[in-house]
């Protein structure tokens, strides 16, 4: 790393959230935020925004202003085999947001939602061909122009077959060096896909391009239960928990061999941070964040 | 914006994730949702991707898209 990374928060608008971030905020920790950028326009049907809590456009103007404001796309459906109307409306948005507000990046999900009939649904992986590579080329390409901004996309924490994982960093390599985008590295993500097929997670780890690596997430999430007598628990990336205990080390791998890092974010749903020790945890978790970061840097500086 | 330049489409793609979402969505029985996969025509060019799909996780991200999926 040349320099220290930038320890922030995804950025949500949930009265919930305010309370529990806010004495990160007032304490001056809080170096970065990064907001779902299409939020209030990237799952309506039509070009009707969405409601958005008084305090956070105040709060989105100061970290642009002070170049510390990141974009995370939601509802794109980046790997849709079809670019709609939808799609285009979307990007028009964006570029209309980025012209209106400075990002120093924005980024998408690496996956795909709709099709056909279906303007919304779970985010799904997509077989690796040389189609698609060339189709997510061209996409990013669009991200980036729209933007004009830095374009990157996040590792898909949904598998449903191995290749999903094992072949993932390869697949996000190829694309991401087609179209000289980075890597936003979901360390949960990562985990996931490796509890739920029974994979080694630093291994794992290792197979993405990490010197595309721009920005880290790091978040908790929940397990279900299929619907298969006698099956495993399946974890999920459903940022509704405190970061797992195992999904430290894979922070501090992460923080060791990326060295074009430059930003970590915490993420947790506002609604899931309705109660206090629900709260308490999620500072525990950014202080957390915030301590793997400096011993980082002083390890570094040791070397 | 720049110019528009014609998008690059995959038209297979859209018809395979067509019926992907249309399967999920259902949230079939474990050995029914694998009978699709393995014979019906819609999955045929993954078919070795749709063979491998294990079933706990079929069925989570059945459970997720009987949750999200929406249609026109």
């Amino acid at each position: 790393m040349r320099r220290p990374p930038r320890v922030g928060l995804n950025f949500l608008p949930e009265d919930d959230f305010r309370v529990a971030a806010m004495p990160l905020f007032e304490a001056g920790l809080v170096e970065a935020i990064e907001t779902d950028i299409d939020a209030r326009w990237g799952l309506t049907r039509d070009s009707s925004d969405r409601p958005t809590a008084t305090w956070h456009e105040p709060m989105l103007d100061h970290y642009a202003a002070h170049d510390a404001l990141y974009g995370h796309g939601v509802w794109l459906s980046f790997l849709s085999g079809r670019w709609t109307e939808r799609h285009e409306r979307w990007m028009e948005r964006l570029a209309d947001e980025c012209r209106a507000r400075h990002y120093r990046h924005v980024s998408e999900h690496f996956g795909w939602m709709t099709s056909a009939r279906y303007w919304r649904n779970t985010l799904l992986p997509a077989p690796r061909t040389r189609e698609t590579v060339a189709l997510a080329i061209d996409r990013l390409r669009r991200l980036a122009e729209a933007s004009d901004r830095p374009a990157g996309l996040e590792n898909n924490a949904a598998a449903l077959a191995p290749a999903d994982a094992l072949d993932q960093g390869a697949f996000l390599a190829e694309i991401l060096d087609g179209a000289d985008g980075f890597l936003l590295l979901d360390v949960h993500n990562v985990w996931t896909q490796a509890v739920n097929l029974g994979l080694d997670a630093r291994a794992l780890l290792r197979c993405y391009p990490l010197d595309r690596v721009r920005e880290l997430h790091v978040s908790g999430g929940a397990w279900f239960t299929p619907a298969i007598t006698g099956a495993e628990p399946v974890r999920m990336d459903s940022h509704d928990g405190s970061v797992p205990a195992e999904v430290w080390p894979l922070v501090r791998e992460a923080l060791a061999h990326c060295p074009e890092l430059e930003v970590v974010f915490l993420e947790r749903r506002g609604e899931t941070l309705a109660t206090d020790d629900a709260r308490d945890g999620f500072r525990s978790d950014f202080l957390q964040l915030v301590a793997e970061v400096d011993v980082a840097c002083s390890d570094v500086e040791a070397a | 914006m720049s110019e528009k330049r014609p998008m690059h489409d995959d038209a297979a793609l859209d018809d395979f994730q067509a019926a992907l979402t249309e399967l999920l969505a259902r949230r079939l029985p474990p050995d029914e949702a694998a009978r699709q996969l393995a014979d019906d025509p819609a999955f045929a060019d993954h078919r070795a991707w749709v063979s491998s799909f294990r079933p706990a996780l079929l069925d989570t991200a059945a459970m997720l898209a009987t949750f999200w999926a929406r249609r026109s």
